[in-house]
């Protein structure tokens, strides 16, 4: 059967066994956008930003998991760009964005935010705010995969908003190039910078895809990343990260399995060596 | 005496025209100049043409280049993607 609804600012596109699976998923979701949630005032992300220190177990394992990120692709993809993104602009959910022109850019400090972690205990130290763009999403479609598993549905399409992780297959999958892949327990996720852009109240324009090094929007050839890998997050974060240091992100896909389709900015698609060959 | 005169009166207007008639050979010669002046003028700027075509056909190799240039991948290890072959999906990934 196929479930949609609405929830973390997205689509969301479900097919599964059972309306029991599909309750249960869409349960899930909302739960989890109430702690990962940047926009939300009441989430356990916007009370780790605020107060410095919260309790929670879903939080603490997507924190601990986006700084290890921050570790293995040495800061391409950085968790703490949180008030970067928001001085420039981008502090509110997207579809209201546009309505409002923002203040002109701010200058660029790197955030020196680090994390403790005791338990499901988190605590922020030093400046800045966390932001789980490019790794929450990823991180709930694995969720909602792996539970619809352990419930016994053994064919599912879990696609949040983009972000797509399959149970079984081969499912057909059309990417943005307009190729149709065939996916079997695996995922694809996908990064553009062609999304999410708004100008500041000098008519300047920005995305939300940022460039740890300076502080500002990317400026890669590459403008669309779709990753194969075989969990939504890690597909969710190197898409990300392929849009901030393509050369230094690719020779990382092979170590996670993962391939790439890279949309540029002249229209042209390209691919990893083993793209479209999975297993 | 009247003879004279007459000789005289006639000589200068025989005088008389013969200025007129310099003048408008001159008049003659300068629109013929100009004429040609045009026409030089003319054909220089049609040569004109002619080279700047060749130069755009010089500068077509570095546009060329550029043109190789942005062919080449976006980071090492990428080749260009197929065709995509168009068949049903039931989903499509995309940024949203």
């Amino acid at each position: 059967m196929i479930h949609e609804f609405w929830a973390t600012g997205t689509e969301w596109w479900l097919s599964v066994e059972t309306p029991e699976h599909a309750r249960m998923a869409e349960a899930l979701v909302r739960d989890a956008e109430q702690k990962l949630s940047r926009f939300l005032p009441d989430s356990k992300l916007s009370e780790l930003n605020r107060c410095r220190v919260v309790n929670d177990h879903v939080l603490s394992e997507v924190v601990q998991r986006a700084f290890g990120w921050r570790t293995l692709t040495k800061g391409v993809f950085d968790p703490t760009l949180g008030q970067r993104i928001k001085a420039l602009g981008y502090d509110r959910p997207f579809l209201s964005l546009s309505v409002q022109p923002i203040q002109p850019i701010l200058p660029y400090a790197p955030a020196s935010l680090a994390v403790s972690v005791a338990g499901d205990r988190l605590e922020l130290q030093g400046e800045g705010d966390i932001d789980l763009g490019g790794i929450a999403k990823g991180f709930i479609v694995d969720s909602v995969s792996d539970m619809l598993w352990s419930q016994g549905c053994r064919r599912a399409v879990v696609d949040g908003g983009g972000d797509i992780r399959v149970l079984g297959g081969p499912w057909p999958i059309e990417l943005e190039s307009g190729q149709v892949v065939d996916l079997s327990d695996a995922a694809l996720a996908t990064s553009s910078v062609r999304k999410r852009r708004w100008r500041d109240a000098l008519g300047r324009e920005y995305h939300h895809i940022l460039d740890p090094r300076d502080g500002t929007p990317t400026t890669t050839r590459v403008e669309v990343a779709t990753v194969y890998a075989k969990t939504a997050m890690v597909a969710d974060v190197l898409a990300t990260a392929l849009l901030v240091d393509t050369e230094a992100i690719c020779r990382l896909l092979p170590s996670f399995q993962a391939e790439a389709s890279l949309g540029d900015a002249e229209g042209q698609w390209w691919n990893t060596s083993k793209w479209g060959t999975f297993k | 005496m009247k003879k004279a005169e007459k000789a005289e009166n006639t000589a200068v207007m025989i005088g008389t025209k013969m200025n007129k008639r310099e003048q408008q050979r001159d008049q003659v010669t300068m629109a013929v100049i100009l004429l040609c002046g045009f026409i030089f003028a003319g054909c220089q700027w049609m040569v004109a043409q002619e080279p700047m075509e060749e130069a755009t056909a010089e500068h077509a190799a570095p546009v060329k280049t550029a043109l190789v240039a942005t062919t080449r991948p976006p980071a090492s290890g990428l080749s260009r993607a197929p065709t995509p072959s168009r068949r049903h999906a039931i989903r499509r990934t995309r940024a949203s």
